[in-house]
């Protein structure tokens, strides 16, 4: 560490470290270091975006878990069986909310949703002993899964719950809250676009239980 | 050897950086482990949490009535896949499977399951260190929320109207007496029957079940005519089936004393002299009187005015405040208070199903109201009903004017207020004809009020309270599909 140290100060201050004396290793760990430098700084830089994005996946995450945990407590459906909009209006606006809290004093960071790219899918799910699916919402222009901004459909659709099923498991009712969130870099260093993009679509999802939704 | 290695360190220093480097690269990579394979086990955790999440409260939703374990697990298995929580080693607790746990056995009994799951996480660049992959584990405990539910039972002699006869009025056909004893009253038996049925979806002894009714029990053995007309709690909150059942079926039509032995309402047989209001021995049924309001306090025609003692200007005080029994105030009040009764289950759903025949008209005795609050304009008015105003939007506080519809609702707003009340959830029943065809002012006043209470009621500006439903049968046919929806209501709203 310390020839590392002293290597760099040369470099820095132009002198020669001491006991340094050879005319063929002039400049030499410049090369070295110029040579390993770019690798490092790739590295180095890749590894904090990299944390970024997980903290933003584990924020994704969270807000999804939030919003299903809560809404797996209330009823999709009006007293005459219709769709209940205001349910999944608000399990969509629940994670909207988690993720970018609106009290004045919160100065935590904020994931501002973009309503032109990103989305908010909540879909609930009536599964039959004999593994039948009927999807919800259905009115309203919804077709099996509700969208906040009309951008993105859900990514679990039935022969991907299907595949999830249990053999002989009891019906049940499912709710599953997804979100989808571009995320532009943070650090926004070129060398990373190749890797990264300009805006990487993040998909987070909680599937609970609704017992509201469980077949009769 | 060793000069020659001193030669070649001495010589050698090209390349030295890269050395260096070379060896500060696995620093780096184990620098870079800790950071990726750190961010990839945070993110097999979360998923881990939140697959064991949804699979705790999808098994404790199971936790029914006739479950078997099996079923836990694999709703708890199903739930894991869901969320792409790639597990072994589900394991499933309950109280009957751990018998000692203090976590999942506790008094009284409540429904908790605990699912424990491990996961298998394999490493990238930690490889590189010698840490290949690790297993987390993470345990999640659900519940199913216990039901602790007040049955509120209408008893007043309207429950024994379909009896015989026209079944929307009393026909000597219907004497409490008879069918109380013969165990046919209508439509209270047929009201009881559907009772037991719900009771059958009840999961004993995690939930437990209480009765009020909104009319003593005693019939002829009380000694009290306010006892017998005031709502009573005929059984405190209890986990046991049959006791529940027993109560249940020993739930009797009001039958107070027969006229004119008491102040009050009375059952009136047979003719009544003239100037000597007593019933013949043997005669039939004539209906439910209240000789205070026919015949002044003395019973007696033409005698004392209550308000004027000795006038002897006879029975101009027309006050019916200790004839009528309709208290659904007063019942609600009971129902309330029975969730305070020790031990207090705070954690379980609180529930109250209200089973009502007709509009309030009477109220729990008061300072200055020995029979309960009731209006002098409501008596023997026009236009008012006993002890209520004509319009039930009308609301007091306080006051003259306060009525036996402003305590039902105040009472309501008790039971169902979460801030200042006991935050229960209320459903309400309107049975019969009563309840949309009130002689007197509004019609309707008595599915106004069953509506308040079961919708509106403990609702202010800053709360609003876990709302019930409101359903009308016309007749006890339609009461157990009512039943049914009551029973998938409250079965939704019982994970947590």
């Amino acid at each position: 560490m310390k020839v590392i140290v002293e290597k760099i100060k040369s470099l820095l201050t132009g002198r020669r470290q001491p006991g340094k004396k050879g005319r063929k290793s002039k400049g030499q760990s410049l090369v070295e270091i110029a040579i390993a430098f770019p690798v490092i700084i790739i590295l180095l830089s890749g590894v904090v975006e990299f944390g970024f994005i997980i903290n933003y996946y584990l924020s994704l995450l969270d807000a999804t878990r939030e919003a299903a945990r809560f809404y797996s407590n209330l009823d999709p459906f009006n007293s005459d069986l219709s769709d209940n909009l205001t349910f999944y209006n608000g399990a969509a606006d629940m994670v909207i909310d988690a993720l970018e809290p609106r009290t004045s004093t919160d100065t935590t960071r904020k994931i501002t949703m973009d309503p032109t790219r990103d989305d908010v899918v909540v879909t609930v799910l009536s599964i039959a002993n004999n593994n039948t699916i009927i999807r919800y919402p259905t009115c309203c222009g919804y077709s099996g899964y509700f969208q906040k901004f009309f951008n993105q459909p859900t990514r679990l659709t039935d022969a991907e719950i299907q595949a999830r099923l249990v053999n002989g498991s009891p019906k049940t009712g499912v709710l599953i809250v997804e979100v989808f969130y571009g995320y532009h870099q943070v650090l926004n260093l070129p060398w990373l676009d190749p890797f990264l993009g300009d805006v990487t679509m993040l998909h987070a999802y909680t599937i609970m239980p609704l017992i509201a939704a469980e077949p009769q | 050897m060793k000069n020659r290695f001193q030669k070649f360190l001495k010589k050698s220093e090209r390349g030295q950086a890269i050395i260096l480097i070379a060896f500060a690269i696995i620093g780096l990579i184990g620098m870079v482990g800790l950071m990726t394979d750190g961010g990839i086990l945070l993110i097999e955790y979360a998923r881990l949490k939140r697959g064991i999440d949804a699979a705790s409260v999808s098994a404790a939703l199971q936790f029914r009535k006739g479950y078997v374990v099996n079923d836990l697990r694999t709703s708890a298995e199903e739930f894991l896949r869901f969320n792409q929580a790639d597990v072994y080693n589900v394991l499933v607790e309950t109280c009957v499977t751990n018998p000692g746990d203090t976590t999942l056995c506790t008094v009284p009994l409540r429904k908790l399951v605990r699912i424990t799951a491990s996961s298998h996480v394999e490493f990238g660049f930690m490889r590189v260190l010698g840490i290949r992959s690790t297993d987390i584990t993470a345990a999640s405990v659900g519940e199913a929320a216990s039901i602790d539910l007040v049955l509120v039972m209408d008893t007043s002699i309207s429950m024994a109207y379909e009896t015989s006869g026209d079944p929307n009025q009393l026909d000597t056909g219907d004497d409490p007496t008879a069918c109380n004893t013969n165990s046919n009253c209508q439509p209270l038996e047929s009201i009881k029957s559907v009772a037991l049925d719900f009771i059958d979806t009840m999961f004993f002894p995690y939930d437990r079940v209480a009765i009020v009714t909104m009319t003593g029990q005693n019939g002829l053995t009380g000694t009290s005519s306010d006892y017998l007309r005031n709502p009573v709690t005929v059984l405190a909150l209890e986990d046991d089936d049959a006791v529940v059942r027993s109560a249940i079926q020993n739930i009797k039509v009001f039958q107070p004393r027969n006229c004119p032995t008491a102040f009050g309402p009375c059952l009136n047989y047979g003719q009544v002299a003239a100037d000597e209001p007593s019933p013949a021995v043997g005669a039939p049924f004539q209906g439910q009187e209240c000789t205070i309001y026919r015949w002044g306090p003395d019973l007696r025609r033409g005698y004392i005015d209550i308000n004027n003692p000795g006038s002897g200007t006879g029975d101009e005080n027309y006050d019916p405040s200790s004839c009528t029994s309709s208290n659904v105030g007063g019942a609600l009040l009971l129902a309330g208070t029975e969730f305070a009764r020790e031990p207090i289950r705070e954690d379980s759903f609180w529930v109250v199903i209200a089973l009502v025949g007709g509009p309030a008209n009477a109220t729990d005795a008061a300072s200055g109201y020995p029979y309960g609050y009731c209006p002098t304009n409501t008596h023997n008015s026009p236009t008012n009903p006993f002890c209520r105003d004509a319009l039930s939007s009308t609301r007091h506080t306080s006051g003259v004017n306060y009525d036996a519809d402003d305590y039902a609702r105040d009472m309501a707003d008790f039971l169902a207020s979460p801030e200042d009340g006991q935050g229960v959830t209320v459903f309400t029943i309107g049975l019969g004809n009563l309840v949309r065809n009130a002689a007197k002012g509004d019609a309707d006043s008595g599915e106004q009020l069953l509506t308040y209470i079961a919708e509106q009621a403990g609702d202010s500006a800053t709360a609003t309270a876990n709302h019930g439903e409101y359903f009308f049968s016309p007749d006890a046919s339609g009461l157990a599909a009512i039943f049914q929806r009551i029973a998938d209501n409250i079965f939704t709203r019982i994970s947590q």
